[in-house]
């Protein structure tokens, strides 16, 4: 990790959402790691916003992002215009343990909301692996279904849910998959959402990893801002850290509440 | 011209005046990845109790205008994991490492403090105060002055090393500042976190667990600038300035106003270089001021009168 001084090269703005391309000499991240990022906006707000790592080409030097707009934070992060500034620390955070599969194992991706974006790119290297997964996307309504076009571009076995029926299956996320049976289930999205399917999976055999969110102050591990409760292997309870022995954790271990 | 940074305090040699602040530098090993450590004057480790400490639930932190609400909850390894697993690797490292202690009784602070003097790689002891006393029904130990006394006089009896005291806000600082002093103390620190609030009004809920914070940040800097001027108006001894630094100039404030050194928190967790940018912004003050030691710039308003 390292800060990085990063130029935006482009920002592409839909409803609520900003896809931000940076450009910046950072080091390569693994899926499910994330940012620290401030623009130059002085004292207000104070604090950089945690933002996943949605792509990147280090080759040619760009990352990309995909922020919504939900406050005074995300807000000026989805206003930046080509040729800002903006510094972002990263990458931060644990990913998600690919090492583990093999391509014999069946591997479900569900997200909701701004937990999509990683998936997206945890997608992409599973794909270069040689490994095809199953994704599924829910959301509130049509218009909150994001990155549908990129998912199948890869060739991925995308199905969606919405609560309003809009669009896919009507209801929660959880009631596409409740009858498969994966490997792997690797998940982001609301709190709500990922507690759904902790429970759902919390069954031998299934190995499932959630990225949690946290309010974060630092996002390196030094202010203890972000700890939550889990349970370590003698199921002692403690807290760990969302940005470094985070974000993800395997949905077991985690004190849901 | 070679630039004299250097410091002292209580007989002790600070390379510069830029001290990390305790809670906001870990144990001195999380900026690796950014910046040497051994370039601060010194580093004020996470503060420590006699035994483990969890700390509070989240959500734990909550951002203010230009500030931040902490109700962290003192969390740390405690006191023997750190002697086992932490202080071996600080003896390497060239600076001043502060342990900073608190407890919720006096004899955990007599304790703790006899335990860290004998640490060799400890320097500096400093007593957080603004910690609530169990036996006194909770109150803050450092808002009372007779409390501030008898905690500082204690500890100060089983102690050879320099010994700080950081004070609160909360209560009367000037009293509390003297109390500390005729106790003994070899300096104080000012300020800690601001006593605060936030509250969601959509969903009737506190924005941190514990519904009281501490208020840190650039918005408490003006504040705290007022209370080290205050508290070097009331004792003699010297004075560390603590509070909203974010950079060089805030720094030199508090030098100007009489401090021998200033800590900087909350703006290592939004610019983790902060520390680089202060110590170069430094240099660069002292040379447009044709000066070549901070000496030259501690203490020089000390003696302006009040007003415009
Ligand atoms: C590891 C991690 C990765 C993330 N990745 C992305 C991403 O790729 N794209 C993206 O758009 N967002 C992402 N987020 C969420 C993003 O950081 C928050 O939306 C943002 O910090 C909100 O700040 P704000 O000032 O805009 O909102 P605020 O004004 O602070 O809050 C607005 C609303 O959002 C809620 N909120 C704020 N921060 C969080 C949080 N950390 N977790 C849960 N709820 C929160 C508040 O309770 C409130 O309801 C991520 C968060 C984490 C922890
Ligand atoms: C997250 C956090 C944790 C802190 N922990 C401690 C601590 O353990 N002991 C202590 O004396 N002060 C602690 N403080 C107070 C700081 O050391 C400092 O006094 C205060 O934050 C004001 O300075 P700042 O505005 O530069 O942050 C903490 C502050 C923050 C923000
Ligand atoms: S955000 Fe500071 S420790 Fe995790």
């Amino acid at each position: 990790m390292k800060v990085v001084d990063f130029t935006v090269e482009r920002a592409k703005r839909f409803n609520l959402y900003c896809e931000l391309v940076l450009r910046g000499d950072f080091k390569p991240s693994l899926p499910g790691q994330f940012y620290m990022l401030k623009g130059d906006w002085g004292y207000h707000p104070l604090l950089p916003r945690p933002i996943s790592v949605m792509d990147e080409d280090v080759k040619d030097g760009k990352i990309f992002f995909l922020i919504k707009n939900v406050g005074e934070g995300s807000r000026r992060l989805t206003e930046l215009k080509r040729g800002d500034k903006i510094s972002g620390t990263g990458p931060l955070g644990n990913c998600f343990p690919i090492d583990k599969i093999s391509n014999k194992d069946f591997v479900a991706i569900v997200g909701g909301g701004v937990g999509v974006p990683p998936l997206y790119y945890l997608l992409k290297k599973l794909n270069e692996n040689g490994i095809k997964p199953h994704f599924f996307e829910g959301a509130k309504t049509k218009g909150d279904l994001i990155l549908q076009g990129k998912i199948r571009k890869l060739g991925c076995d995308l199905k969606l849910a919405t609560e309003d029926g809009s669009c896919g299956k009507k209801g929660f996320v959880t009631e596409l998959f409740k009858w498969i049976n994966p490997d792997f289930i690797f998940a982001c999205g609301p709190y709500e959402m990922l507690k759904a399917i902790a429970k759902t999976f919390d069954k031998d055999g299934v190995n499932c990893y959630v990225s949690l969110e946290e309010r974060m102050a630092c996002g390196y591990g030094i202010c203890l801002g972000c700890s939550v409760r889990t349970y370590d292997e003698r199921s002692n309870e403690h807290f760990e850290r969302v940005c470094c022995e985070g974000p993800i954790f395997d949905s077991k271990r985690v004190k849901w509440i | 011209m070679d630039i004299d940074l250097s410091t002292e305090i209580c007989g002790i040699k600070f390379k510069n005046p830029v001290l990390l602040a305790s809670g906001c530098a870990g144990y001195g090993e999380e900026f690796d990845p950014f910046f040497d450590i051994s370039i601060v004057g010194g580093v004020c480790l996470k503060g420590l109790s006699l035994n483990e400490n969890e700390g509070n639930n989240s959500p734990r932190i909550w951002e203010t205008p230009s500030g931040m609400i902490n109700a962290i909850g003192l969390q740390n390894i405690g006191v023997k994991r750190f002697l086992k697993e932490k202080a071996s690797k600080l003896r390497k490292i060239e600076t001043v490492f502060i342990a900073n202690f608190y407890g919720s009784k006096i004899d955990d602070y007599v304790e703790l403090a006899k335990i860290l003097n004998d640490e060799e790689s400890i320097k500096v002891l400093e007593m957080n105060i603004s910690c609530p006393n169990v036996q006194e029904g909770g109150i803050q130990f450092g808002s009372d002055p007779s409390l501030v006394y008898k905690i500082v006089s204690s500890c100060k009896r089983v102690v050879n090393k320099p010994l700080w005291v950081k004070l609160t806000p909360y209560g009367e600082i000037k009293k509390t500042s003297k109390s500390a002093y005729e106790a003994g103390a070899d300096a104080l620190v000012a300020i800690n976190t601001i006593p605060s609030m936030a509250i969601d009004v959509e969903n009737f809920k506190f924005r941190v667990s514990n519904k009281v914070g501490g208020l840190s940040g650039p918005a408490i800097h003006p504040i705290a600038l007022k209370m080290v001027y205050d508290v070097l108006d009331e004792v003699p001894i010297p004075v560390i300035g603590c509070g909203g630094v974010s950079k060089a100039q805030d720094g030199v404030e508090f030098l100007l106003i009489g401090a021998k050194a200033f800590q900087v928190g909350t703006s290592l967790f939004y610019n983790p270089e902060t520390p680089v940018e202060i110590i170069e912004g430094l240099k660069d003050y002292l040379q447009r001021k044709s000066l070549n030691s901070v000496s030259d710039i501690i203490g020089k308003m000390k003696n302006n009168k009040l007003g415009g």
